[in-house]
């Protein structure tokens, strides 16, 4: 399990605000430490992998726990 | 970087979202994004530009669903979209000049994140320079 250091709570944000979250919260983190997304909008499935893709940091996980219920963890690597 | 130019030249409400919605995608995927207001775009960005109309779409249905959805705060307004992308990437945002001439338009009337009025043949480097042009 990665250590997190930060949790983003993005739980009932439409788009875009999940993902403009996600790079504000992580540009506060050190390289290399990890930020947890919590997130209902049904978009983040594909957007935050796709950010963590076009931005060059590590998606460690990506996880639907339930109906509007998700969770990401990632890495910030540059 | 890789570099995208947008231009707007509506002042439609709907418009005006879109172009904040895709420099959201840009700016958050580290693109360097300039967008260019044009036409009645340009009055949109007057400091006292009055209220926005409603959305209005072909489709009545959803017209009233963006607007209830509106009222209640669930969209981000463009204006602070653009603010907080300002603040969090490269964006820079430019309004034409002929517009701001034939308003009477000077800087200073402008919201704070313009960074300048210009005319075409700035769009028309920029685009050259560009990536991607959408317009929108």
């Amino acid at each position: 399990m990665a250590e997190v250091h930060q949790t983003l709570d993005a739980r009932n944000l439409s788009c875009p605000m999940p993902v403009l979250k996600s790079k504000r919260a992580l540009k506060s983190l050190e390289i290399n430490q990890v930020l947890e997304i919590l997130a209902t909008d049904p978009g983040s499935m594909a957007d935050i992998p796709a950010w963590t893709r076009t931005t060059g940091q590590e998606l460690i996980s990506a996880e639907e726990r339930g109906p509007r219920d998700f969770r990401f963890l990632v890495r910030r690597l540059n | 970087m890789a570099k995208l130019v947008l231009v707007c030249d509506s002042g439609a409400t709907d418009k005006l979202q879109t172009v904040a919605l895709v420099a959201s995608g840009a700016v958050t995927s580290d693109y360097e994004v300039l967008i260019f207001f044009m036409h009645d775009a340009v009055y949109a960005l007057k400091k006292d530009a009055p209220a926005e109309p409603d959305v209005t779409s072909v489709f009545p249905e959803v017209s009233n669903k963006i607007n209830q959805a509106r009222q209640e705060g669930k969209l981000v307004h463009w204006k602070e979209l653009l603010e907080d992308l300002k603040d969090l990437g490269e964006l820079q945002i430019i309004a034409c000049v002929q517009i701001t001439e034939i308003l009477g338009l000077e800087k200073d009337d402008l919201l704070p994140f313009v960074d300048d009025i210009a005319g075409v043949n700035t769009l028309a480097e920029e685009a050259m320079n560009a990536d991607q042009v959408i317009s929108i």
